[in-house]
């Protein structure tokens, strides 16, 4: 078996019988790295709790950089995010930082959809080390597949779940462009109960107008 | 590929760059770049039917599902004469496929010869009948659009991890080119400006015009007056639908 078919094998195996942070460890000694950060990119309510899933990045750097990274995420556009997904790319990190003697200037990143759920990859690589690319676009499918076993990682809250399929109706309505009347007239009820779903939406989703209620719709994809 | 070449792919520049080469295409029919991208695709997954000794292979593209209307699964491309093949096996597994590949990255192998080869392997063995072949097939998940599988059939190679992870990251290219290549063609919304995204954007997030002209300096009206030529442009009704497009094409987050 060659170098990456046993890769594979040890991850699948260590899946099986480990705790999260083995495996994690097995893909960066593959990759040449010296530490990974791992964090979800599409908790966007929950940004300020538990969206880096594992880490063994010095602390410091992992609050300088984490809430940046994924929001530097969220910001991309969605065309864009997608031609990246499981594309490694670079991103310089501040040579100031005296953190970082013993680290290479440069971090990878590698972004990657498991399931329902879409993540982020940080790898750190000490001074010397000699990068390739071939092992890294790996990685992004190996990290994919170790990650996804884990339910508690890629699990999505369900807020979606809450809305009546009489709701998600009135909001794929209004996604179309279609007015309160309008949404009356075709679904054939009166115009304020047409409005108490709304408000209902909006107090179910959090949202202050309709336009972040179909907004916040359309990313989690009810509509 | 050198880590230049990386940045440069995703560089914003270039990306504008390629959709005001790509704008006067779309004038000269839509039919003559299909068949372009077509064709540089096609030579991509004859290697790669090679690599696994498949005889057939198919590209399929999804469409995500949402609560209200069921996913959809189509056949993009595929090799001669396997459309009955194809269809075949999209009637026995589409509902299959759909919900694997919202639900998990792993290759799928359908009746592997040898089985005990895939205890140890991230692949997902499936059998659909004591005397079935074996056939391949590649989940790729770019995000809300660009989704789909490649499927080898027949596939006569000796299958292994090693095997598998370069077939699949073959697919996630052949896929990524072609969502490229697709919204090259199909992005008509390209041309809002700066200011008309950010108070998209700024819409999208909840904000009222006013919140936003105080943010952004401006009066009140040049804002509704943002929002609405983004509205024309964008082909919608209001700037609720507005947003709704602006989302699905990628043009706000």
């Amino acid at each position: 078996m060659n170098v990456r078919g046993s890769f594979l094998h040890d991850l699948e195996a260590q899946r099986t019988c480990g705790h999260l942070t083995g495996g994690m460890d097995l893909i960066c000694a593959y990759a040449g790295a010296r530490s990974y950060l791992l964090a979800r990119t599409d908790l966007y309510s929950d940004r300020h709790h538990d969206f880096i899933v594992t880490s063994n990045w010095p602390f410091n750097l992992v609050r300088k950089f984490g809430a940046s990274l994924v929001d530097s995420e969220a910001r991309t556009s969605e065309v864009r995010r997608c031609l990246q997904a499981f594309e490694p790319t670079f991103q310089d990190i501040d040579a100031s930082d005296d953190l970082l003697s013993d680290y290479a200037p440069r971090m990878c990143l590698i972004p990657f959809n498991a399931g329902q759920a879409r993540m982020l990859l940080g790898l750190l690589f000490s001074k010397d080390a000699s990068l390739s690319h071939d092992r890294l676009r790996d990685v992004a499918l190996a990290t994919a597949y170790y990650t996804s076993h884990y339910p508690e990682i890629v699990s999505t809250n369900n807020t979606l779940s809450d809305l009546t399929v009489r709701e998600v109706e009135c909001l794929s309505w209004i996604g179309e462009g279609k007015t309160s009347d309008e949404i009356a007239l075709i679904i054939g009820i009166s115009r304020n109960t047409v409005n108490n779903y709304i408000t209902s939406i909006m107090n179910k989703t959090g949202a202050k107008t309709r336009s972040e209620a179909v907004a916040f719709a359309v990313r989690q994809r009810i509509i | 590929m050198t880590k230049g070449s990386i940045l440069k792919d995703f560089g914003a520049p270039q990306d504008t760059q390629n959709t005001q080469e790509r704008a006067p295409e779309r004038l000269n029919g839509d039919a003559i770049s299909n068949a372009a991208s077509t064709a540089d695709l096609f030579p991509k997954l004859v290697t790669m039917q090679r690599l696994c000794g498949s005889r057939d292979f198919a590209l399929l593209s999804i469409q995500a599902h949402t609560l209200l209307k069921p996913g959809q699964i189509e056949c993009a491309m595929q090799s001669s004469g396997s459309q009955a093949l194809v269809n075949k096996f999209l009637l026995d597994n589409a509902e299959f496929l759909l919900k694997h590949i919202y639900s998990s990255p792993a290759p799928i192998v359908f009746n592997p010869k040898d089985a005990r080869a895939f205890d140890t392997s991230p692949a997902f063995v499936v059998h659909t009948g004591p005397d079935d072949a074996t056939h391949l097939a590649f989940p790729v998940q770019l995000g809300t659009m660009g989704n789909g599988f490649v499927l080898f059939f027949n596939a006569g190679a000796v299958l292994n991890n090693d095997l598998l992870i370069d077939l699949h990251r073959k697919s996630l290219t052949v896929l990524r080119e072609k969502l490229r290549l697709a919204f090259g063609i199909s992005a008509g919304a390209e041309n809002l400006n700066d200011r008309e995204i950010e108070c998209l954007q700024l819409v999208g997030n909840g904000m009222k015009s006013e919140a936003i002209g105080e943010q952004l300096n401006l009066s009140v009206h040049t804002v509704n007056a943002y929002l609405g030529s983004a509205t024309t442009k964008l082909n919608a009704v209001n700037r609720i639908q507005a947003i709704a497009k602006a989302i699905r094409l990628g043009i706000i987050a």
